[in-house]
């Protein structure tokens, strides 16, 4: 198959690692100095401590890549319009784009520009940080992956399982994605927007009651635009959260790495979503309009920080 | 006059050098390393513009010398510390004595009225400004006058303090309006203080980035609409007042920013905290302050495991 990774993030870099073996492949990267770099050393990953280095095929230039059968895109959210608008000059004619990107409402932004049968939905467990452009450690190799079943692209979408349940990533279909999304969107509702404005480790969420009551706060705004909505949850989320909070404890959050980075964050895709939803859903969510409000003057300030 | 000025910090040490012109001044300051360098350096070192100079003051310790009584006792230490500031000076004032608050926020007045008599407990604003630069190290950032609540019980008593406080060079005044004024400070801090804690930032940026400015200007409009339901006389042009504030003073680092890097607790529920508590009793809407003071107090209790900007956090 032939695959382009449009974002050499993170999550980008690591699914070209591990899929490159498998995978006629190519990873689009916005920066020239990354593509140097990738092409003289190669790609390396980090995994338990262990370092291992794979070749992998990178450019800057959307130009040069022929026809892909998959675009699988891993951009920062508020990018997606932009990279999105390079997929319609690179697609084979019957080629799909892939998103797993966090948050709610990249499939739809893609779908504004490529013809929304090939678009498909994602969302994976994974988890990766960067530590040099050419350096990615994986955070989180268990999750698994969940693709969005599609009746007329049952084939295609059964490939692509494949290609990643033996590239290491195990993968799953299934009908109702909506239900694994929301459950992913839910435990980053009460995580993302307070650990970036407070700059703490996960397992702080565990310990201190005043900040679990925000994430709470947050997370029955959302809870209840997603029973508005009728989605299934597929599991207490609240429950969930602890936990997960529990086992990921000594990590950041990616919007607070941004953030300390002076970047953009994507809480737009996260409680800016269960805002907007909440528009449509006729759903109050005050909090999260706030921290949204927040985190959007926090990245007004970056340059004023003075520590 | 025998003065105790609580509270050895930046208002603390201005008060001292002025009246310590024309009065016995005794600082009274609970942390040992204060009253060590004071003593060291043989008084507090105030610095107006190039000028320096070591001032002393008649004493200095964790409270008034049994011996003698004080007829004022000056209360300028965080408003958290009110009550044990008005304790360690409470015996030792004069039966005509009086204690004076001027600190920021609201609530001030009423934890001193729970140690002395409700008609000995002072309330007056201040817009002098200082900053520490060390334990006992002074720098005078701005003039600005003090305002005196009228006193029904004894108007003697703060003609006098009034008097002294000219005498000595702090313009001062007895305010009619004092709660108005009180109210007009407030305001202003509701906007300065637990903003800048939360981002980090300078004056300047709390009015000049437009994403910051809309948050900053809406607490003041919640405190605003609780000020003039509670019937106090506030100035409406607050908002113009903190446009100019923050462009004159667009470097300076808000105390409760330089408190909470230091690893002191900040001042945010005399401040914010204030306006939500009456927001509540009042049935307004004060949203966004008390989101701010959420998030201040969570950052306080998390200060330990926070990253910090430009440490390693990648690796």
């Amino acid at each position: 198959m032939r695959v382009a990774i449009v974002g050499a993030g993170a999550m980008g870099c690591k699914f070209a690692f591990r899929l490159t073996t498998y995978s006629d492949l190519v990873l689009l990267s916005r920066h020239r100095s990354q593509v140097e770099v990738i092409r003289q050393r190669g790609l390396t990953l980090i995994e338990d401590g262990h370092e291992r280095s794979v070749p992998v095929n990178i450019t800057d230039d959307h130009t040069e890549i022929q026809q892909p059968d998959l675009a699988l895109l891993f951009v920062k959210a508020y990018d997606t319009q932009n990279a999105a608008c390079l997929l319609p000059g690179m697609l084979a004619s019957d080629g799909l784009v892939l998103t797993l990107q966090n948050g709610l409402g990249n499939r739809e932004v893609i779908a504004s520009v490529v013809d929304k049968q090939r678009v498909l939905q994602g969302m994976t467990f994974q988890a990766a940080r960067m530590l040099r452009p050419d350096l990615v450690e994986d955070t989180g190799s268990r999750g698994v992956t969940y693709l969005a079943s599609h009746s007329e692209l049952e084939t295609q979408i059964a490939e692509i399982a494949e290609l990643f349940s033996s590239a290491g990533f195990p993968t799953k279909v299934i009908d109702d994605l909506d239900s694994v999304l929301w459950g992913k969107l839910l435990i980053n509702v009460g995580l993302n927007a307070l650990a970036t404005l407070l700059r703490i480790p996960n397992r702080t969420f565990n310990k201190v009651k005043e900040v679990q009551d925000l994430s709470f706060r947050l997370m029955d705004e959302a809870l209840q635009v997603a029973q508005a909505k009728g989605i299934r949850l597929p599991y207490d989320p609240k429950a969930m959260f602890v936990q997960v909070m529990e086992e990921t404890g000594r990590m950041y959050s990616s919007t607070l790495l941004d953030a300390m980075a002076g970047k953009q964050t994507e809480v737009d895709v996260i409680n800016g979503a269960i805002v907007r939803e909440g528009e449509r859903m006729g759903i109050e969510t005050t909090l999260n309009a706030l921290l949204v409000r927040f985190i959007k003057a926090m990245e007004s300030s970056y340059p004023y920080r003075i520590a | 006059m025998r003065i105790a000025v609580v509270g050895a910090g930046a208002m603390g040490c201005k008060f001292a050098v002025h009246l310590q012109r024309a009065a016995e001044v005794f600082l009274i300051e609970k942390n040992s390393f204060v009253v060590e360098a004071i003593r060291q350096q043989g008084g507090i070192v105030y610095i107006t513009g190039d000028e320096e100079k070591v001032l002393p003051v008649a004493g200095v310790g964790f409270s008034p010398p049994r011996e003698g009584r004080i007829d004022l006792a000056l209360i300028l230490v965080k408003g958290y510390d009110t009550l044990v500031a008005i304790s360690a000076v409470g015996d030792s004032l004069s039966p005509e004595g009086a204690a004076l608050s001027l600190q920021d926020g609201l609530g001030n007045r009423e934890a001193i009225a729970r140690v002395v008599d409700d008609h000995r407990a002072l309330q007056g604003v201040t817009l002098e400004a200082s900053r520490m630069l060390r334990p006992g190290r002074v720098l005078d950032t701005g003039r600005g006058a003090t305002y005196l609540g009228p006193d029904p019980s004894d108007p003697a008593r703060t003609e006098a303090i009034c008097a002294l406080f000219n005498e000595v060079g702090l313009k001062t005044y007895v305010a009619r309006n004092l709660e108005g004024l009180v109210w007009d400070k407030l305001i202003l801090s509701v906007g300065v203080n637990a903003f800048a804690v939360l981002f980090r930032v300078p004056h300047g940026p709390l009015e000049s980035v437009p994403e910051l400015r809309t948050l900053t200007h809406v607490a003041m409009d919640e405190a605003y609409k609780i000020a003039r339901r509670k019937g106090i006389d506030v100035n409406s042009n607050y908002a113009e007042r903190y446009q100019q504030l923050m462009a004159d003073t667009a470097q300076h680092i808000s105390t409760s920013l330089a408190d909470y890097l230091s690893g002191r607790a900040t001042e945010v529920d005399a401040i914010n905290g204030q306006i939500v508590m009456e927001g509540g009793r009042l049935g307004i809407d004060t949203r966004i302050n008390q989101l701010i003071t959420d998030l201040v107090k969570a950052a306080e209790n998390t200060r330990d495991v926070q990253l910090r900007l430009k440490e390693e956090v990648n690796v």
